[in-house]
């Protein structure tokens, strides 16, 4: 029953991200960006070049993070809010692909290739904001329906007045 | 004259401040900026123009502190809106009954043995001056914002939970599993420690409000005032100047952001 | 033949490399038990966020206090002066650092993030008593290795008496360090006072010595090398000593919080409806852990018995645990006073006396964490010179 997020969960381990970090660097440069399969970004182009943010991303959302979390700066152009706003889009069919799960995700696609291994997305979201207040509300409702005959049962005894 | 001498304690306290944390440099300066335009601008402006909207590119400072008012006598008992308008901001879930789910804000019933006397009020992290959690954080993971936001660091947090361990108002969850859909404003994750940020994500767009307080007014209720406590023009000030407000354990020295009157 | 002599264990028997094999899959099971723990959460545990610390921490306080009471035996002829603790001098100091590395791998592994321990190495905020026990347990490993070296390089043993004195001052502070983890807490009404840190002083002399006495007796027995009754009886003197002087301090922080009309609550708690925390405290902390391993040592029918006193060696270890369960998880268990002489209920569970079970993975975990440390010793008793060949009378009294 575990999601397949712990299994990945299972493999980060700090010095198995350097190693894999240091190694997967070398394979950025040799991606055949045509080999990528996934949906086209929503805006026209990326806030920075796009060969220099396929070497240096991470760079940039570190120090973001950074400035956010303790400064408080929340400029859009280097937080992975927008790139996940931007990136993370709809695919024909209407779904929008999860990094744990599918090699679609904008960032898993390459991160798979490259054999990087991150652990942002056990906290951080993958997609954009209303796909996941939908999703929510949709597990939500799962919960409910799944617990439905308890919780009318518990109704039932709870409220039924006392004579 | 005298804003003057207090926009001067205010520039040093932010030079203090920036001894004690990480970026030491880097908020130096940032306070001198501050403070340069402080001068030139006319004091009492230009605090109420940092409270208002912090540009998205400007760090915090310390000129505004950012805190809460409670009025327990117009808590309704029997209405938990500020937990629920909570719960949906961060996209928690607690499950009744759940020993080990989260919960940043929650109503606690007060009830006094010898008179038979009970209050409801909303409980959470008092953002104190002084926070117990961020003197036992042993990586500096729990931290104090300049604006007096106390906040965890999920980033540095390596969960020993210390810092639940000495808060005094059992104000912090461990997350204790794999979480699902958590929401792009309020990361959160399995292994670290959270509790209420004061909705920093809202503050810092600008909102000027927090879930809780913005939900307590739907109702009408109006029990919570969010503020700057530096402003003395602000509303959440002028509140506490004309009827007091209280800290929980005031004694133990905590200057807490969070005051409750009526108690 | 009166000189002293080290030597290491055979390590070529089946016994020995069945003890190796025993220990190091009750180890294994340990860790693999701590990373179910980390892959799946710490819902599986019996912690919660009223109970946040739990059996793994029970454990973790333990060994390290053992460790540094451990290090007493090679303290008392070198800081002391007492010629006849000099032989044991070289197997203390190496349990105390295996007790420690136990003791740590447990705290390490329990936490919510291991995969970021890098980050407690690297970042430290010095206003936590934690970091500095970081250093504190750190420097201990460095300070104790080298008091090992000056006392096992016959070109260094000039240092040795410097170096037990240094190492000796230094397990103070950790042991101070440990006790105010819990002291420094404001918060809860068990663990607001100063008592605490002297008292952990004197739970590690108790502890590190039992466990002392049962790892010595216990190799020399296995190892067939003779141990004379007059190191055994100094050592059944001192733990008995040492048992008193805990029991002293239990009463004496008892009766400094009844003094206290606000901590009359926690003390009512702990001293007579606790349940199983009341019940622990007087059966296992006082009576099995203090009263009978006291009068195993000073009642004349088995004042001469080894097996009386492995026992009450024994006792002391579980009275131990007790002692730091009631500690740590008993302090948590009493909610937290937000609104001191108010009843407070809440949907979190405020003004309730929380209920704890440890969950299997916690207990394999923490006797994971006594796996290593005694895994440590085997290893190292066979490798190296750590144990004098005879412990016999004509051995131990003899002067240089």
């Amino acid at each position: 029953m575990r999601r397949p997020l712990s299994k990945l969960a299972v493999l980060k381990h700090s010095l198995t991200l350097i190693l894999v970090l240091i190694l997967g660097m070398s394979s950025v440069y040799a991606l055949d960006e045509h080999a990528i399969n996934v949906p086209a970004p929503k805006g026209e182009e990326c806030v920075e070049d796009p060969e220099w943010m396929r070497v240096n991303h991470f760079k940039t959302v570190l120090n973001h993070r950074d400035d956010t979390v303790i400064r408080g700066i929340r400029t859009e152009k280097h937080s992975l809010k927008n790139c996940i706003d931007c990136h993370i889009t709809a695919n024909e069919s209407g779904d929008y692909a999860r990094y744990s799960n599918s090699e679609e995700h904008f960032c898993a696609s390459c991160h798979t290739t490259a054999a990087v291994t991150i652990d942002c997305f056990s906290c951080h979201a993958d997609r954009p904001e209303h796909v996941i207040r939908a999703a929510r509300q949709q597990s939500q409702l799962d919960a409910l329906k799944a617990n439905s005959v308890h919780v009318s049962a518990t109704k039932l005894i709870l409220n039924t007045p006392q004579p | 004259m005298n804003d003057i001498n207090k926009k001067y304690t205010l520039l040093n306290k932010s030079d203090v401040n920036a001894n004690q944390g990480v970026n030491q440099g880097k908020r130096t300066f940032i306070g001198g900026l501050v403070g340069a335009s402080g001068l030139a601008v006319a004091p009492g402006v230009m605090l109420y123009q940092t409270a208002a909207a912090k540009p998205l590119e400007q760090a915090v400072s310390s000129a505004v502190r950012w805190g809460m008012l409670v009025n327990v006598n117009q808590c309704a008992e029997d209405c938990d809106d500020c937990v629920t308008a909570c719960n949906d901001e961060h996209g928690l879930w607690p499950k009744e009954g759940s020993t080990t789910d989260s919960q940043w804000i929650r109503k606690l019933t007060v009830k006094d043995p010898s008179t038979g006397n009970a209050k409801s009020l909303p409980m959470m992290c008092q953002h104190c001056e002084n926070p117990p959690c961020v003197d036992v954080c042993p990586t500096g993971a729990s931290f104090k914002r300049e604006d007096g936001i106390v906040l965890v660091n999920m980033h540095t947090c390596i969960g020993c939970r210390y810092c639940m361990m000495a808060c005094p108002y059992k104000a912090r969850s461990f997350v204790h599993e794999t979480l699902e859909n958590q929401l792009p404003d309020s990361p959160r994750g399995k292994g670290c420690v959270e509790s209420c940020n004061m909705c920093v994500n809202k503050i810092d767009a600008g909102d000027n409000t927090t879930a809780c307080a913005e939900a307590c007014s739907k109702t009408g209720h109006e029990a919570i005032t969010f503020g700057d406590l530096n402003d003395p023009e602000s509303d959440i000030s002028t509140q506490l100047k004309a009827h007091g407000g209280n800290q929980i354990r005031a004694d133990l020295g905590l200057n807490t952001g969070v005051r409750y009157q009526g108690l | 033949m009166d000189t002293l002599r080290y030597g290491a264990l055979d390590a070529r028997s089946p016994k020995y490399w069945a003890l190796l094999i025993g220990l190091g899959l009750i180890a294994m099971i340990g860790v693999l038990s701590a990373h179910h723990m980390e892959v799946e959460g710490h819902v599986i545990s019996g912690m919660n966020n009223q109970i946040v610390w739990g059996m793994p921490h029970v454990f973790a306080v333990f060994l390290i206090v053992a460790a540094s009471g451990a290090l007493n035996v090679a303290s008392i002829s070198s800081v002391f002066g007492k010629t006849e603790y000099k032989p044991l001098g070289r197997l203390s100091a190496l349990l105390a650092i295996a007790l420690l590395a136990g003791g740590l791998a447990v705290l390490v592994l329990d936490l919510g993030r291991p995969d970021r321990l890098i980050v407690a190495m690297t970042t430290y905020n010095f206003k936590s008593i934690f970091a500095w026990n970081i250093l504190l347990y750190t420097g201990f490993f460095g300070i104790v290795g080298f008091y090992m070296w000056c006392m096992m390089d016959h070109g260094m043993q000039k240092f040795s008496k410097y170096a037990g004195l240094f190492a000796f001052i230094w397990r103070l502070i950790l042991t101070t360090g440990t006790g105010s983890i819990f002291g420094f807490l404001v918060a809860r009404s068990a663990y607001d006072t100063a008592m605490l840190a002297p008292m952990f002083i004197m739970m590690s002399f108790a502890i590190g010595l039992a466990f002392y006495i049962i790892v010595m007796l216990a190799s020399y027995q296995w190892s067939e090398r003779p141990v004379g009754d007059l190191i055994v009886n100094r050592m059944r003197n001192l733990l008995g000593i040492f048992i008193a002087a805990v029991m002293y301090f239990v009463a004496v922080y008892h009766v400094t919080n009844l003094y206290a009309t606000e901590h009359h609550a926690v003390e009512k708690f702990l001293l007579v409806d606790g349940g199983i925390f009341t019940q622990l405290f007087w059966y296992v902390q006082i009576l099995l852990g203090g009263i009978v391993p006291l009068a195993l040592i000073y009642a004349p029918q088995t004042r001469n018995c080894r097996r009386a006193l492995l026992a009450a060696c024994g006792l002391v270890l579980i009275g131990g645990m007790a002692h730091i369960y009631i500690i740590i998880v008993g302090g948590q268990a009493f909610p937290i006073e937000i609104f001191p002489g108010m009843e407070i209920s809440s949907s979190f569970f405020d003004g309730e006396v929380s209920a704890y079970t440890p969950s299997i993975w916690e207990i394999l975990l923490g006797f994971g964490g006594v796996a290593i440390t005694l895994l440590l010793v085997t290893v190292g008793v066979a490798i190296l010179d750590f144990l004098p060949e005879s412990l016999a009378d004509n051995i131990v009294s003899y002067k240089k």
